[in-house]
C-alpha cells in the first residue's frame, strides 16, 4: 500500500502544534523589506517578553544572520533535530547557518526538499511566536511553506512599498492567499515616506486598496536613512529609531499589548 | 544522531497510516534513504525498535534500502556517483559541521541532503548546474499490514 503521509510532514506538524501564532512575511515582490522587518518585528515581540523564533526560509539570499550580525555560528544537533541559533532572547535558524558563505543554486525539487527537510528537522520546542520571513515571489517554495503553516495557527504578512508598480503584484499575491485560505493580518506598508521624510506619492493608492479589499495596514514604516549604517556596523535595529518605532507599533497591533 | 528523528518520523506516519487505514498491526515498512545524507541505518533499525514499542508498527520489519545517487552536469554532460562527489564534498562541508549531543559532528547533508548544491560542482568543469538524479531525503516507499 502507498502513503499518503510523507514522513517530514508528520515531523513538522508537531513541531508547528508547539507553537502559538506563526508570523508570516511576505510579498509578492522582492526586496521590499521582508527580511528586516522580520527580524525586527521577531525582536520587538522578544523584548515583549514572548518566546520568539525567527525562521530565515529565503532560499535564495537567507539574510537574516546578516541583518542580524550573527556571524561564526556553529550549529548544534541532537536526537530532536536541528538547534536553532539563541540571539538576543530570541531563537533563530537560517539556511546561512548551515552553508554559510556559498552558493545556494537549488533547483526545483531540490529546492522543495530543502524547505520540508528545514522546516522538519528544525528544534523550536514551544514558543509564543515564530516569525517566518518566507522567499519572494509565489513559486514553489512559498506556496509549500504557507501549506504547511496554514494547518496551524498563523497570520500573513503582506508587506508592501507603496510604489505603483508593487501594487499590481500585491494584488495578485492577495488574491492567491484568499484562494489558499490564508489568514491575512493586513499590509506592512514599508518605505512610506520618501528618503528625507515626505509622504509618498503612492502610499495613498495603497491604503485606497488597501479599503477595497477590506484589509488593513498594520503600520506604516518609514525610510529611515539610519538603517544602512545600523546594519553595516552590527549594532542592533533599535537603532534605528523611525524604522524601530514603527516595528514596535506593529508588534503592539499584532499582539494586543 | 539525526537518524533518531528520520526513525520517528517514520513511525510516526505509518502509525498515522494504520490509524487512518483501519490496520491493527504494520508487518512491513520499506523505506528508502539518499545515499547523500549518509544515514547509518544500523542506528535507524535500533531507533526504530525503539521507538516503535506499544505502536502497531512494533513488531514490524524494517528494510531499509539506500538509494544511490549520481550527478549529471548539465554543463559539460559529465556523470558521477557519490563516492567521487564525495571527495569534494568533504572538504567544502568541513568547516559547516554539526555538531550533536554525543560529540559527533556530521556534514550539513545528514539534516539536509540538497544542500549538496552548495557544497559540489561538477569534477570536470566546475558548474555548479547539475542535476540529481534522485532529490529527496527519505520517504516510505511501501507499508504492510493485518487488520486482524
Ligand atoms: N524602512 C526602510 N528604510 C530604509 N531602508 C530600508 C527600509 N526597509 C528596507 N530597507 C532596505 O532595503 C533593502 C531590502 O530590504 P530586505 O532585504 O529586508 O528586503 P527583502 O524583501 O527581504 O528582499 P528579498 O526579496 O531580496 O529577500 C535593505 O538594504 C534594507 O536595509
Ligand atoms: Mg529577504
Ligand atoms: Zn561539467
Amino acid at each position: 500500500m502507498s502513503l499518503q503521509v510523507e514522513p517530514w510532514e508528520v515531523l513538522a506538524e508537531k513541531r508547528l502544534s508547539e507553537i502559538g501564532e506563526t508570523l508570516l512575511v511576505g510579498s509578492g515582490k522582492g526586496g521590499v523589506g521582508k527580511s528586516v522587518v522580520s527580524a525586527a518585528l521577531a525582536l520587538a515581540l522578544a523584548k515583549k517578553g514572548y518566546k520568539v523564533g525567527l525562521f530565515d526560509l529565503d532560499v535564495h539570499g537567507p539574510s537574516i544572520p546578516a541583518i542580524l550580525g550573527i556571524k561564526n555560528v556553529r550549529l548544534t544537533g541532537s536526537r530532536r533535530g536541528l538547534e536553532p541559533v539563541p540571539h538576543r532572547g530570541m531563537k533563530v535558524m537560517s539556511l546561512a547557518f548551515l552553508v554559510g558563505d556559498n552558493p545556494l543554486p537549488l533547483k526545483g525539487a531540490a529546492k522543495t526538499e530543502v524547505v520540508e527537510d528545514i522546516i522538519s528537522n528544525t528544534d523550536w520546542g514551544s514558543l509564543d511566536y515564530l516569525v517566518v520571513d518566507l522567499p519572494p515571489g509565489t513559486g514553489d517554495e512559498m506556496l509549500l511553506s504557507t501549506r504547511i503553516f496554514r494547518r496551524h495557527t498563523h497570520r500573513f504578512l503582506v508587506v508592501a512599498t507603496p510604489s505603483i508598480i508593487a501594487l499590481s503584484v500585491v494584488k495578485r499575491l492577495v488574491s492567491l492567499l484568499r484562494d489558499e485560505k490564508i489568514r491575512i493580518a493586513g499590509i506592512v506598508e514599508n518605505m512610506a515616506t520618501l528618503p528625507g521624510g515626505a509622504p509618498h506619492p503612492g502610499s495613498q493608492l495603497l491604503e485606497k486598496y488597501a479599503e477595497t479589499e477590506n484589509l488593513r495596514v498594520l503600520a506604516k514604516i518609514p525610510f529611515d536613512e539610519t538603517l544602512e549604517e545600523v546594519l553595516l556596523k552590527g549594532a542592533g535595529l533599535e537603532n534605528a529609531p523611525r524604522f524601530w518605532h514603527a516595528v514596535e507599533g506593529l508588534a503592539e497591533s499584532l499582539t494586543g499589548t | 544522531m539525526h537518524e533518531w528523528s528520520v526513525t520517528q518520523s517514520i513511525v510516526e506516519a505509518v502509525t498515522r497510516f494504520a490509524e487512518e487505514k483501519g490496520l491493527k498491526r504494520i508487518t512491513r515498512v520499506e523505506i528508502e534513504v539518499n545515499e547523500l545524507s549518509q544515514l547509518e541505518t544500523d542506528i535507524m533499525e535500533e531507533a526504530f525498535r525503539i521507538l516503535a514499542q506499544g505502536t502497531p508498527a512494533q513488531n514490524a520489519e524494517l528494510i531499509i534500502l539506500k538509494s544511490p545517487v549520481h550527478f549529471v552536469c548539465k554543463n559539460c554532460g559529465y556523470r558521477w556517483d557519490l563516492k567521487e562527489a564525495l571527495r569534494y564534498i568533504q572538504e567544502a562541508t568541513s568547516g559547516h559541521s554539526i555538531v550533536d549531543e554525543e560529540g559527533t559532528s556530521d556534514p550539513p547533508l545528514h539534516y539536509l541532503p540538497m544542500l549538496v548544491y552548495s557544497f559540489l560542482k561538477c569534477p570536470k568543469c566546475g558548474s555548479r548546474d547539475f542535476e540529481l538524479e534522485n532529490p529527496f531525503s527519505v520517504r516510505i516507499k511501501s507499508v504492510e499490514g493485518e487488520r486482524e
